[in-house]
Order: structure tokens, then sequence, then C-alpha cells
């Protein structure tokens, strides 16, 4: 009903510059998993306003999404990880923090996990543990521990090609996986 | 050229500036690397079930009142629209709009449009040891900015346009908020009644947009 109330006539903005504000309704489906997302970059008050300025340059400038380009989650996910990672490196310029250990950042299974469903959650740890180590290892410096590929290279003491093939790596095998998964679902 | 790594590494949000649009170009003529791409950011986005919880994001919107359908011109779901923003952004309802006075307007259409998501935030500074905390979004081109106090009102907001002072007007609403049109250098909020010199809160709204925000 809000959605309705607040798109406005074509007649009057023609094609301007505002969207189908739709902003609640994905505030509400996709904003735990994006919050936690950027949450596992910057510490949670400045995840909350990466994800208000990621929600805000969609509202802005809608076009910036194309829907044949996935859903308006992922993309989301992809600009919030994006301006969380810019805002890191600003800081990390600004001043020299205290970095997390490796050993904190790596997820503990005890944690409290933004998704509910077990079966999900059972099914994506499978995919990450059959990952061959490095690749897990990568991925997970990456994902979990909020890290760029040139950080990750720095650390380990790798070449960037190197970092940048094994993250790809990790990432298609568990593209693969997932869609297995949906197509096991859906039969 | 197909895009390599580069597919996986932009759902990641790891590339520059320059990477990223080369990937967007390519992803425009290449159905091939635009399911790639979109399959890439799938599985980024299914990969945060893993994720620790970071809680419920702020400021989810209340009900929205009902008087709102199809009694507002066109103008005024506008407005509206740029309430839920601030909604959204502070957990204000939305009824709060229409108690806005003097320079606080109304968003309207054209400088929606102006805006064109070039906006940045910054902190409301505490001058006094007990005021709130804020914080002020504004648009790159001056064409408007939020100014939002996580408390309730009212408080007194003051603006700096070019040389001096000027009243903007009473901000309420719990928590405060208020929308300001027009070009802003400085923003600073009283207690109310207060003068602009014993302000609570204080913010200077640099030309050029921080770092990271863009
Ligand atoms: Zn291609």
């Amino acid at each position: 009903m809000l959605e309705s109330a607040i798109r406005p006539s074509r007649s009057e903005e023609g094609e301007s510059a505002l969207h189908e504000p739709r902003l609640e309704q994905i505030y509400r489906e996709h904003g735990r998993r994006l919050l936690a997302i950027a949450a596992a970059i910057v510490p949670r008050d400045e995840a909350v306003d990466v994800l208000h300025d990621a929600l805000l340059t969609w509202w802005s400038r809608p076009r910036l999404y194309d829907p044949t380009r996935g859903s308006i989650g992922a993309w989301l996910a992809m600009v919030v990880r994006r301006k969380a990672l810019d805002r890191r490196r600003a800081a990390q310029r600004r001043v020299v923090r205290e970095r997390r250990s490796l050993e904190e950042r790596v997820i503990d299974p005890e944690d409290e996990l933004v998704a509910r469903d077990p079966v999900e959650i059972a099914h994506l740890r499978r995919s990450m543990d059959a990952l061959p180590a490095e690749q897990r290892q990568a991925l997970q410096r990456a994902y979990f521990g909020g890290e760029t590929h040139v950080e990750i290279a720095v650390a380990l003491g790798l070449p960037l090609g190197t970092v940048k093939k094994r993250i790809a790596l990790a990432m298609r095998r568990l593209r693969r996986d997932l869609m297995e998964g949906d197509d096991r679902a859906s039969r | 050229m197909h895009l390599d790594e580069r597919a996986e590494l932009y759902a990641l949000g790891d590339l520059d500036e320059r990477e990223r649009r080369d990937v967007e170009r390519h992803a425009a003529s290449c159905p091939a690397c635009a399911q790639r791409l979109a399959e890439s950011c799938e599985t980024a986005y299914a990969l945060s079930a893993l994720l620790p919880d970071a809680g419920e994001p702020p400021g989810l919107p209340g009900q929205a009142p009902a008087r709102v359908r199809g009694t507002w011109s066109a103008l005024a779901a506008v407005a509206i629209a740029a309430a839920v923003v601030l909604a959204i952004v502070t957990g204000i309802l939305l009824q709060r709009l229409d108690a806005q006075r003097s320079e606080i307007a109304a968003l309207r259409a054209p400088q929606i449009a102006l805006a064109q998501g070039h906006f940045a935030h910054v902190p409301l500074r505490a001058q006094a040891v007990a005021a709130p905390r804020g914080k002020v979004i504004y648009a790159l081109d001056r064409s408007w900015c939020y100014v939002l106090i996580d408390a309730a009102g009212p408080y007194q907001l003051w603006v700096r346009r070019g040389g001096g002072w000027r009243d903007a007007g009473t901000v309420r609403g719990n928590p405060a908020y208020a929308l300001v049109r027009g070009a802003v250098e400085e923003v600073a909020v009283s207690a109310p009644g207060a003068p602009q010199s014993s302000a609570l809160l204080r913010a200077s709204l640099p030309a050029v947009a921080p770092s990271g925000v863009r």
C-alpha cells in the first residue's frame, strides 16, 4: 500500500530520476543480510552508514541497477561490499588501525549466523569445506575477513594473479554447487 | 576480451573504479559475461548466509499513515518518497513530514532529479557533553540537506549560507529531523530559544565528498 501511495505519476514526472520506491520492502527483505556483509568489513556503526549509502545510491539513481544482472539483493550486496572496502581503505590511509587477528576473523561455528535456515547453512558449509584448502583460505579472507585481493597477496606472500585466481576458482565452484542445489530442490 | 577473474572480484566489490567500468562496459555487450557476472553476484550474496549476524538494521519505518492514500498530490507523493528515505535513515514516522516549517520544506521533484545520487554524509559534532548524536546527509550539488538528530525534538536549527547564520526553524520529531532546501555551508543545532553561538551540534558540509563516498 505504501508502494502505490508514493509512486509519482508518470505524466507529472516523466521518466525522472525517481524510482518506484520499493526501498522499504528491499530494506525489510535484504537489510539484515546487507548489514552483516558490511559488518564483515567495517565496524558495525560504520556498516549502518555503508548500508544507507548503498540504499540511497540506488534510490537516487535506480538505473544503476540492471535487472538482467541478477537480483536486487545480489546487486546491493556488491555495492555494499564495494563501499565498505572503500571506506576501510580510506580509514587505513588516515590511521594505522589495529587489525583484528586472522584467528578472530575466522568464523566461529558457535556464532549466531545471519541465515536461519539450517538446510541453507549446511549446504553452504559443505560447499566451503569441499573447496581445495588454498582456495578456501583465499575466499575466507576475502569474504569473511573483508580483505582485498591485494591485502591477501601481501599477507600470504603470493603473486596478485595467484590470489585472484584462487578467489575466482572458489567462487565458481560454489556457484556450480549452489546451482546444482537449486536444481535438486526444484525437481 | 571476455571477463576473467574480474567477474568474481567485481561481485566482491574488489575492483578499482576503472576496472569496474571496464567490466560493466564489457558485460553490456556480451550476454555470456553478463550472465556470469549475475551468477557471481548471486553467489557472493548467497555466501552471506554464513556471516555472523550483525542484528536488525536500525530505523525500519513504522506504519505509514493511512491518509496518504489517494489524497495527496503527486508532488506530495514525492515528498513522502523522500520521507521514506529519511524514515529508513533514522526510523522516523512518515506523518512528521507535515510538521516542517519555514525554510524546512518538502523536497520537490526537480531537486530530487538534480541531486542525481551525488550525496554525502557528515556527523554532527557534539559541542556539549549532553549533546545528542546526529548527522547531515546532503546533496553535493547543494540542492538539499537532511539534518537528523538521534533524540526527541524540538531543537533550533541554524544554517549558514555565504556570510551569515540564519534561523532555519524548529526541528521536531523523535528522532528529530528536518529537510533544508538550497545551498548550506554549515549547520548548527541548539536548544529551543538558544542562540547559534551556544549550539549543541555543528557540522560543516565540505564541497568535496569525503573519501569512500560516491
Ligand atoms: Zn564476454
